[in-house]
């Protein structure tokens, strides 16, 4: 028999998470999200609500209710939480910019990618991908444009998930490969193999350049691989994606991006010059199976001119028309070519890159 | 009774030879007036033309014939028709007309025949005055059979036979297309089919005054860029810029690499192509070999493309020369101080070409501007690009050619050629000024390269 104290806190959280439910249901302001994402959510909060409805059958389980709380609810609440906080935060004039510029970014990678689900968008204290709700966390308070690659990079953690097999919606080649390798780091190696097949080398160059740190360039943790074996896996997946291009001339324009971060990388560390042999397996077993599995147009495009957009950029004047890759690919063409410029013309930079990533934003402000 | 003397008739000989050079030149270039005689018939059918429809019409004014009538019904459309043709026929005077180049050298061409018989002269007064011995006197005639005149005769017949093959279409347009670059360069030069210059009594150099040559079988789009190294001397000629590169004294050799790097910088990765896969011969020493050549056009190269298609090119060609060179057992430019000489002249050549204000130099930006459109529909992937440039079309025939997966299917490569040549639009006809002045235009103002040229002028 459950005590009405019991059923009274059951209740609670029943009323907690139905106002969640009714909160996102009323924003009308979350972001580009399809239908999907929204269904995921409310699916994942009528479960919870299942739960506890189970729970008043059974008696006073109290510790039933504490392990439900913390190990399945809470979670849900902060997803929540975190949504509703990049919501408003894309309100907030400092925020915008970048919330708009990232997801005009994932949704075009999405779409091109065709795992057909949209991705959520919100902060935390760093990148980091949150499987449950399908969210992808920006970093806060970065606001500019230098760290998008990094997003990408999140998003393929989404894109191995959800990613289909051609003629088969249900199949999901990526989750299958990483099981069979058994390499608890390898899915790591595929977001990184994603974002480099999406960005080229503005993906590696931001890693490199924001990311890895001169004195941990061999230190692996439980969760990802080193920097050298993570950066030699990219070096290696723009030659395999080099070895799979169509024509010879978009495969010298990989081998060129790929030979720019060998010999990047080989002078920041010096601990080697070519990818080691796992790595180039690896690199060729992921990049095959995004070419089997993934649009055609996700592959990133070595040979579209982009010097237009890159003056376009450092000028500040408002760039040709141009997809969201094309910006973050230019931007960072632009920082490797000026790499002891002051921080206040990269925020120039970044700005235009925003602004471009946000047209309707540029027309606003132009108006 | 004089003495047949043999000295005296082959100085007579010799001078009729060279009269009747000059009167061919003078011939060559009256082969327009042939054509405004046909203008003159098209003309006297137009106004006949006109007279009849006269006719009619002050006839149906005046009578009332209705079987007259019906006829005139029927004739009408016949005039109308006959019409039609007449106008055809005009454009393709016109057409005819603009293929045929005015020979803008025959005033070089006078005064080499000239010199030859003033030298003529000269012999024979000398002769006559004692001051000559006739051992000297044979000596001068061969001296002047031997050099001078036979130079004179064996570009001038070359020249004839371009002309022929021009006029005529013969040659594939692609001296047409040599002009449109020439010309897109702001280079004083005309081109004009010929004989291979090994072949042509070690004229190799030789440059009928402002007539470029191309060397049989230079006649294909591919070859086209070839004619940047000689705008390249046409400009060492001509613009004071060049000095700093040449330095005191140059040799050959300083200016052709001088030639070389403006061709690279003018033509972009079509030079390279041109130059690397078609003509440069790996292990073949010379000063400078080409070897070193190969170093400069493709050092200025990757001065002027950052990435994208251009520089894909560049890296291709760069990978397959330099696989031709290992195989040669050459050293590519081993000696480091010849490669920090070298270095430094690219550098250098790359500054003082960027002060040419007539052109922009073709780097990944004036790529994407001349480059990409052409590409697109020469591979299928988009329509038209009418109104291109040679530039821009040359460049994307060489990198249509290089993206193919099989670079040796010579049936994909001609297909390419010929929708190059189909791109580049009908034969055109010469710009006003050019008609009035019988010269190609020059400098910013002319009205093809001002769309590119001038929005980064003065860089």
């Amino acid at each position: 028999m459950t005590s009405p104290w019991f059923a009274t806190q059951v209740w609670q959280e029943i009323t907690e998470l139905e106002q969640v439910g009714e909160a996102l249901r009323h924003e009308e302001r979350l972001g580009t999200t399809t239908a999907a994402v929204r269904d995921d959510f409310a699916l994942l909060l009528r479960d919870r609500v299942r739960d506890l409805q189970e729970l008043l059958t059974a008696g006073d389980d109290w510790a039933g209710l504490d392990l439900l709380r913390t190990r399945r609810i809470a979670p849900v609440k902060a997803a929540a939480l975190a949504v509703l906080e990049g919501i408003l935060l894309r309100e907030h004039p400092f925020y915008r910019g970048i919330t708009v510029a990232a997801e005009a970014l994932l949704d075009a990678l999405v779409d091109a990618t065709g795992v057909g689900r949209g991705v959520l968008l919100s902060v935390a204290d760093g990148e980091r991908f949150e499987r449950m709700a399908g969210m992808v966390r920006m970093r806060f308070p970065d606001v500019g444009v230098w760290g998008l690659p990094i997003l990408v990079h999140e998003l393929g953690h989404l894109v191995a998930d959800a990613l289909p097999e051609p003629g088969d919606r249900n199949a999901r080649p990526v989750l299958i490969h990483l099981d069979r390798e058994d390499d608890r780091l390898l899915g790591e190696l595929f977001a990184d193999v994603f974002a480099t097949y999406a960005l080229g080398p503005a993906y590696p160059c931001a890693v490199m350049t924001l990311r890895a740190r001169p004195d941990r360039f061999d230190d692996a943790t439980p969760t990802h691989p080193s920097w050298d074996r993570r950066v030699w896996t990219m070096v290696a997946s723009l030659r395999a994606i080099a070895d799979q291009a169509a024509d010879p001339l978009r495969a010298a324009g990989h081998r060129r991006a790929a030979d720019q971060v060998a010999q990047r990388w080989s002078t920041m560390n010096g601990l080697g010059t070519e990818p080691p042999k796992l790595a180039e397996r690896q690199a060729r077993d992921l990049v095959d199976l995004l070419d089997r599995n993934a649009h055609e147009r996700l592959r990133f495009d070595p040979l579209a001119g982009r010097d237009a957009l890159v003056a376009a950029l450092e000028t500040g004047t408002l760039p040709p028309r141009s997809g969201p890759v094309a910006v973050v690919a230019a931007a960072w063409r632009w920082r490797l070519a000026n790499p002891d410029v002051p921080p206040a013309r990269l925020g120039r930079v970044s700005a235009a890159a925003l602004r471009a990533l946000d047209p309707e934003g540029a027309a606003d402000a132009a108006a | 009774m004089p003495r047949l003397d043999l000295l005296a008739v082959r100085l007579a000989d010799l001078r009729e030879d060279v009269g009747k050079v000059k009167r061919v030149a003078k011939l060559a270039e009256s082969r327009h007036s042939r054509l405004d005689g046909l203008r003159s018939v098209r003309k006297e059918v137009r106004d006949g033309l006109l007279d009849a429809r006269q006719m009619i019409f002050d006839f149906r004014r005046g009578g009332d014939a209705p079987e007259l009538e019906l006829l005139l019904g029927d004739l009408e459309p016949l005039l109308a028709d006959l019409e039609r043709k007449v106008a055809r026929a005009g454009v393709v005077l016109d057409q005819l007309d603009g293929s045929m180049i005015r020979l803008m050298n025959t005033d070089d061409v006078s005064r080499r025949c000239d010199e030859i018989l003033r030298s003529i002269d000269t012999v024979e007064a000398d002769l006559r005055a004692g001051a000559l011995d006739r051992p000297a006197a044979w000596s001068a005639l061969d001296r002047l059979t031997d050099t001078d005149c036979r130079r004179l005769f064996v570009d001038y017949v070359d020249m004839l036979g371009g002309l022929t093959l021009r006029d005529t279409g013969l040659d594939d347009r692609v001296s047409e297309l040599t002009d449109g670059l020439l010309e897109e360069l702001t280079a004083p030069l005309r081109a004009v089919p010929a004989r291979p210059a090994d072949l042509a009594g070690g004229a190799g150099d030789y440059s009928a005054g402002s007539l470029v040559m191309l060397w049989f079988p230079e006649w294909t789009i591919w070859d086209v860029p070839l004619f940047g190294h000689e705008a390249g001397l046409a400009w060492l000629r001509s613009s004071p810029l060049a000095e700093g590169l040449l330095g005191p004294a140059a040799g050959p050799a300083r200016r052709g690499l001088v030639a070389d790097a403006y061709g690279a910088y003018a033509l972009g990765p079509a030079y390279a192509c041109s130059v690397l896969l078609l003509r440069m011969r790996p292990g073949v020493a010379g000063e400078p070999s080409d070897v070193e050549r190969a170093y400069v056009i493709l050092g200025v190269l990757r001065a002027l493309t950052g990435d994208g298609m251009s520089a894909a090119v560049v890296d291709l060609v760069a990978e397959c020369w330099h696989g031709a060179v290992a195989e040669r057992g050459v050293a590519a430019v081993a000696d480091p101080a010849r490669r920090a000489e070298l270095d430094a002249f690219v550098v250098a050549a790359c500054a003082t070409l960027r002060n040419i204000t007539s052109f922009r130099g073709f780097d990944s930006a004036q790529w994407e501007v001349e480059a990409t459109e052409p590409f697109a529909a020469l591979t299928g992937e988009s329509g038209s690009a009418r109104g291109a440039t040679v530039r821009g079309l040359l460049n994307a025939a060489w990198a249509a050619r290089m993206s193919l997966p099989d670079p040796h299917d010579v049936a994909v490569i001609q297909e390419i050629a010929d929708a190059a040549r189909a791109l580049w639009g009908p034969r055109r006809a010469p710009l006003p000024r050019e008609r009035l002045t019988g010269r190609p235009a020059q400098g910013p103002q002319t009205t093809r390269t001002g769309g590119y040229g001038l929005p980064f002028q003065g860089r």
